[in-house]
């Protein structure tokens, strides 16, 4: 038995059950896979777990991991390679789709969010489904608190175009 | 609607849908990470628990501490699949293979602890360079390049090192090509999602880092990219890149520079934007243009500059093999006589057939080289180099490509025609090729990845290391096969005639020891065979053969393996005690050389079974995190004195 299971030492599995349903629910909107967000979410733990005697001591763990697992999203993004791209869109030709359930009414609004530039999709998502306010999510990124609000801005002005919707203002301050 | 009420009502979907997830399992996982070490995906896991049930199955003492043991060979007939170990007797597992091949052409695998890293590792281009081989890719670890120190044959792992790990910090970093530069080494990618290159001017030892603007990129903020690099016949290096708008769509753009560290970008003609585009690989032609393939949407373009401006003509038009979407390609390399060389694949509706294609007017018109690619099964050629005057491919097959599986596979032009080329224990585990480098007319190196499930890896699903392959002339230093048993002359002929004194073994335990690793240094196969079948119960040797022990045991001295020497230095370990079944309801203590297999095996155990050479550190970690137990070969000899074991693997 290990330490996280007999007594919690450091708190992780704490920190765990308050923390895995907004990545995955982040991982889900961002990849729109959800095995790929499993896999990420329970990486960016194993990272976590590895490293519990740092990550605990930062001002938000919570924080950290979802950098974490924005980092590894777009890791393996790019590992796909171009080679491994066009693998995809080859062997996409002849693969039947797994079974992914009923058609949900979010899924039209994640694949806009996908297409928005990186940067703009990550605040979105961090700001819509993880829930954090826009400091922390600027800490996420690693950008200042102003240009957190700039790619807010920016992606919901583009969202509210591409899905013909209106906008309130305030709603990325 | 109101886009935040949209997004809100959005953003509650998809938390209900993570709700539904089940996060002890991935809780579970996590803590199972041992040392916090990557742990293998859903399909990977699944695939590991299947292999141990299948070790607790047929091994004494893996898993548990009493289990049953099937002394007869199950049914191992050609499976190669993870779940069903092809033959584990043949090569310990991660074993460092022995040549072998057919005539003139070896292949072998390169097993190193630089490959090994903690997620998912490859290697994707190599360049041959002041005696050295430099391959880049990407690694979980640090900056995704290897080198190996000239000074050593390139199959010796301890030649191959990673260098330039400090080059990322703890940034996402991935090195796509590498190209020699005058003295200089210069290799492009990415980190963190921008645009990079590398230079290097001591033979790829230490590296610089040149960070790179481009302006369309930096503005759209989307992961930029460098997949490409060539030098043109003016003395100019030319870069291609692309920046991710989208999953299937990216945008392209070309860099000149004339040092390697300040760079000018170019003007590409990008004809469909929402098609997206992408550079694969760059050549320079005989007449010093380079020329780069790549994709416009899902068509095979090739990419050339004509006054200033890089342009794409698709390749559907210069030759009727190539189908207008279904090519995939993935190197272009100069040939013989100025030809221009392409390979990829087509695919053909039910399978993916391998393809060559030759241009001998710099990439105007293309013709498909011999036949011979089009197996069952889908074949992917990645690269190419010559061996004398003959061209050999390289890339991976996959006979159920539904699955997931591929393999590393090489095929040589004979006759004209493409020949698979004998892999033997170098292309036995799963793993792709991408590329390959000639290091002298008839030697070469081969780079890529190994695990996962083959190129199931390259979609970034699965753990992968850094995988190398050297392909050599001369024919394999095997063992005269016809070789008398008993004669003299066998791997163990030099091993030490006694084997280290174990006076707390039992008398009959410890004679049949002394006995056995008499026969192995003395090379009598026929004494060995005999005091292998002399017990009551049934011997394991092997699992899957259908020969006899002897016969099994010549035959892979003949194949380069080591059999005998390997059951002298198994002898010579520490032992340890296992309980295990050999008829139902009663178990019997064995004793079991190396003590490393069994289950309290500490520390030393394990270096013990490194030291004598009988796995290498990273295999060693491997069987530790991945199977949870030793399983190279063993030895094991009952309370009363039967030797009933001698095996390897799974």
């Amino acid at each position: 038995m290990d330490r996280s299971t007999t007594d919690d030492a450091g708190g992780f599995r704490l920190f765990y059950e308050r923390e895995i349903t907004h990545v995955l629910a982040y991982l889900i909107a961002t990849t729109g896979d959800r095995w790929v967000a499993e896999e990420l979410a329970q990486e960016a733990f194993a990272r976590a777990y590895r490293d519990w005697d740092d990550v605990r001591s930062y001002d938000s763990p919570g924080g950290w991991l979802h950098r974490v697992a924005h980092n590894l999203a777009m890791s393996r993004f790019r590992r796909l390679g171009a080679e491994a791209r066009a693998m995809l869109r080859l062997r996409g030709m002849r693969r039947t789709p797994t079974d992914v359930g009923p058609v949900r009414h979010d899924e039209e609004f994640w694949a806009e969010v996908r297409e928005l530039p990186d940067r703009q999709a990550q605040a979105v998502a961090l700001h819509y489904v993880a829930d954090r306010p826009v400091a922390e999510i600027a800490r996420i990124m690693g950008c200042a608190e102003s240009t957190a609000k700039v790619h807010l801005h920016r992606a919901r002005r583009r969202l509210a175009d591409r899905l013909q919707a209106s906008l309130d203002d305030g709603g990325d301050r | 609607m109101n886009l935040d009420e949209r997004a809100r009502r959005a953003a509650a979907s998809t938390r209900e849908q993570a709700e539904r997830v089940d996060t002890d399992a991935i809780l579970a996982r996590v803590q199972r990470s041992r040392r916090g070490r990557w742990l293998a995906p859903v399909g990977a896991v699944a695939a590991a628990a299947a292999l141990v049930a299948t070790a607790v199955l047929i091994l004494p003492g893996l898993g548990s501490d009493r289990v049953e043991i099937m002394p007869g060979p199950p049914d191992a007939a050609g499976s190669s699949s993870a779940e069903e170990p092809a033959d584990p007797d043949a090569s310990s597992p991660g074993e460092t293979d022995s040549p072998t091949g057919s005539g003139a052409h070896v292949w072998q695998r390169v097993e190193a602890d630089a490959f090994v890293g903690s997620g998912e590792d490859q290697m994707r281009r190599a360049v041959h360079a002041g005696g050295t081989v430099v391959a880049v890719g990407a690694s979980s670890d640090g900056a995704g390049i290897w080198r190996h120190d000239p000074q050593r044959p390139a199959q010796d792992p301890s030649a191959w090192q990673q260098v330039g790990t400090d080059l990322c910090g703890e940034a996402s970093c991935e090195v796509n090509d590498v190209v020699l530069f005058g003295e200089q080494l210069v290799a492009v990618g990415s980190l963190d999602g921008l645009p990079k290159a590398w230079t290097s001017d001591d033979d790829g030892e230490n590296w610089q880092r040149v960070d790179i603007e481009v302006g369309q990129g930096q503005q759209a903020g989307g992961p930029t990219a460098l997949t490409a690099i060539a030098v043109r016949g003016d003395g100019q290096l030319v870069a291609f890149g692309s920046q991710q708008a989208g999953e299937a769509v990216a945008a392209p753009f070309a860099l000149t520079s004339t040092d390697g560290r300040a760079w000018t970008e170019a003007t590409v003609d990008f004809e469909d934007e929402e098609a997206g585009a992408e550079f694969i690989d760059a050549e320079t032609a005989a007449d010093g243009q380079v020329l780069a393939v790549g994709y416009i949407g899902d068509g095979t373009v090739l990419w050339a500059e004509s006054d200033g401006v890089w342009a794409a003509r698709h390749l559907s038009e210069a030759d009727p093999t190539f189908g207008v979407v279904t090519t995939f390609a993935t190197s272009l390399t100069q040939g013989a006589d100025g030809e221009l060389l392409l390979t990829g694949s087509v695919h053909g509706g039910q399978d993916q057939d391998g393809h060559v294609w030759r241009s001998t007017d710099d990439g105007a018109t293309w013709q498909a080289r011999p036949e011979g690619l089009d197996g069952t099964g889908d074949q992917q050629v990645t690269g190419l180099f010559h061996d004398g005057d003959a061209l050999v491919a390289v890339g991976w097959t996959s006979d159920d490509p539904q699955d997931g599986e591929a393999f590393p596979a090489a095929w040589r032009q004979e006759d004209d025609r493409w020949q698979p080329t004998e892999g033997g224990h170098a292309f036995e585990e799963p793993g792709v090729i991408r590329a390959a480098v000639a290091v002298d007319g008839h030697s070469a190196v081969a780079v890529g990845s190994a695990g996962g499930s083959g190129y199931e890896a390259d979609r970034g699903d699965e753990r992968t290391d850094a995988a190398v392959w050297t392909y050599g002339a001369g024919a394999p230093p095997a063992q005269d096969p016809t070789a008398v048993p008993g004669s003299g002359g066998c791997s163990a002929s030099d091993a030490a005639s006694e084997p280290a004194a174990q006076p707390e073994l039992p008398e009959r335990v410890s004679e049949m020891r002394l006995a056995v690793h008499e026969a192995a240094v003395q090379c009598d196969l026929e004494e060995l065979a005999e005091l292998a079948l002399a017990g009551s119960r049934d011997f394991t040797y092997s699992f899957g053969e259908g020969d006899d022990p002897a016969s099994h045991w010549q035959r892979r001295e003949g194949e380069g393996d080591e059999p005998l020497l390997t059951l002298s230095r198994v002898l010579d370990l520490p032992h340890a005690t296992i309980e295990t079944q050999f008829e139902a309801d009663r178990y019997e203590t064995v004793h079991v050389w190396p003590s490393a297999f069994a289950d309290d095996a500490t520390d030393a155990d394990w270096d013990a079974v490194v030291d004598a050479g009988l796995v290498t550190a990273a295999e060693a970690q491997r069987m530790r995190e991945e199977f949870g137990g030793y399983l190279g070969h063993r030895v094991g000899i009952t309370s009363d004195g039967e030797w009933v074991f001698f095996v390897a693997g799974d």
